[in-house]
C-alpha cells in the first residue's frame, strides 16, 4: 500500500464540515511496529486514551483503531459541541470524528486497490492505550502488521492529536 | 525499588527482591507469575494467546508453554517446581469485541497450571476493563491498578 498525506480521501473538507472550523491535517507516514512495541506505540501502556474501533470488510479486511488522548477528545467536544459537554457526548463526537477518518481512510484504500471497502459502526471506550490495542491486535491475529499513523488536526483555536492504528486481519491479504 | 515492564509476548525472570515485573495496560492478555515462597526469584510470562502453534522461541506468548519456559527458567535457578505458585491477572474482554481471547487465555492458563501441579495463589482476571499489574516480591502478591473515577471520564 502507497503512503499518503494527511488529507487521504478528502479528509481535509470532511472534518472541516463535522468541526464547523477550517482544519489543517498532518499526518506522519505510516511506521510499523513489532508485537513487544505495540502496547506504547500510541503512549504509555498504563494511561487512559479515548479508544474508537471499526472493523473493516472488503478490499481490506482488518480494524482501524483511533486513539486520542483524553485533552484532545474534550478539544474535539469543545469543537463539536461547546465547553463543559458531558462525557458520553463527548465520546460520541469522538466516534463521528473515527467514523469519518475511518471511512476517509477506506475510500482512499479502496480507490487505489480498485473496490469496495465498508466500515462497521464505531465502538468506543475510555481505557489503557494499552490494553485496547493489543485486544485489537489479537482479534487482527498477532502476525497481523500493524501500522500506525500519527495524526494532527489544527484549528484556530485546537490542536488535537490522534493515532490511527490499520490492522488488516491475518491471512486476509494486503 | 526498580520496575520492569514486560512486552507482549516477553518473558522475564528476576532474582532481585527489590525488582518488580509488570506489565502495563493489560487488556486480554494474561500476566503469568511464577514465585516460590520465601525465595527471591520470580518470573513472568505475557501470554497473549492460549495455543502455540508449534514456534520455537516464542514460549511466552502461549498459555500452553508459557508454564513450562517459566517452569524451566526458574528450576535452572534452583527453585524446585513442588515450591512454585502462580498468580494470574489479565483476560479482559475490550470494545465487545467477539473474539472471547481473554476468556480462553486464562482458561488456557489455568489448564496449563494444573497439568504441571502449580498451585494458583491469586486470580484477578476477567471484567471488560484494562489493568496495570506489578509483582510486590516482598510480600509476593500482585497489584492491580484499573482506571476508574476521573480517569474514565473525558
Amino acid at each position: 500500500m502507497a503512503a499518503h498525506t494527511g488529507d487521504f480521501g478528502g479528509l481535509r473538507e470532511a472534518l472541516g464540515r463535522l468541526l464547523g472550523v477550517p482544519v489543517e491535517v498532518f499526518a506522519q507516514p505510516p511506521r510499523q511496529y513489532a508485537l513487544h512495541e505495540i502496547p506504547n506505540l500510541a503512549g504509555p501502556a498504563g494511561e487512559s486514551a479515548v479508544a474508537v474501533h471499526v472493523q473493516a470488510s472488503g478490499v481490506m479486511q482488518g480494524h482501524l483503531l483511533l486513539l486520542l488522548p483524553p485533552r484532545s477528545a474534550r478539544s474535539i467536544g469543545d469543537l463539536m459541541l461547546g465547553p463543559g459537554a458531558p462525557s458520553e457526548l463527548v465520546l460520541d463526537a469522538c466516534r463521528e470524528l473515527a467514523n469519518i477518518i475511518g471511512s476517509r481512510y477506506l475510500s482512499w484504500v479502496a480507490d487505489e486497490a480498485g473496490g469496495r471497502a465498508t466500515p462497521t459502526t464505531p465502538r468506543s471506550t475510555v481505557d489503557m492505550a494499552g490494553a485496547v490495542i493489543s485486544a485489537i491486535v489479537q482479534a487482527a491475529g498477532v502476525d497481523a502488521p500493524v501500522q500506525a499513523i500519527e495524526m494532527k488536526m489544527q484549528t484556530e483555536e485546537e490542536t488535537i492529536h490522534a493515532t490511527l492504528l490499520v490492522l488488516q486481519d491475518q491471512g486476509a491479504g494486503g | 525499588m526498580k520496575r520492569t515492564a514486560v512486552g507482549l509476548g516477553e518473558i522475564c525472570i528476576s532474582r532481585d527482591p527489590e525488582e518488580r515485573l509488570c506489565v502495563f495496560g493489560l487488556g486480554s492478555c494474561v500476566a503469568l507469575y511464577l514465585y516460590a515462597p520465601g525465595r527471591p526469584e520470580s518470573g513472568l510470562a505475557h501470554v497473549v494467546l492460549p495455543k502455540n502453534p508449534g514456534r520455537q522461541g516464542e514460549a511466552g506468548r502461549y498459555a500452553d508453554t508459557a508454564v513450562q519456559a517459566l517452569t524451566s527458567a526458574l528450576g535452572a535457578l534452583g527453585v524446585p517446581k513442588a515450591e512454585l505458585r502462580a498468580a494470574i491477572a489479565g483476560g479482559a474482554e475490550l470494545l465487545g469485541l467477539a473474539s472471547n481471547i481473554g476468556q480462553s487465555n486464562v482458561e488456557a492458563v489455568r489448564e496449563s497450571l494444573a497439568l504441571h501441579g502449580i498451585p494458583l495463589a491469586e486470580d484477578d482476571t476477567g471484567g471488560s476493563r484494562g489493568r496495570t499489574v506489578e509483582f510486590d516480591p516482598a510480600a509476593q502478591r500482585i497489584q492491580v491498578r484499573m482506571l476508574s473515577g476521573p480517569q474514565v471520564s473525558i
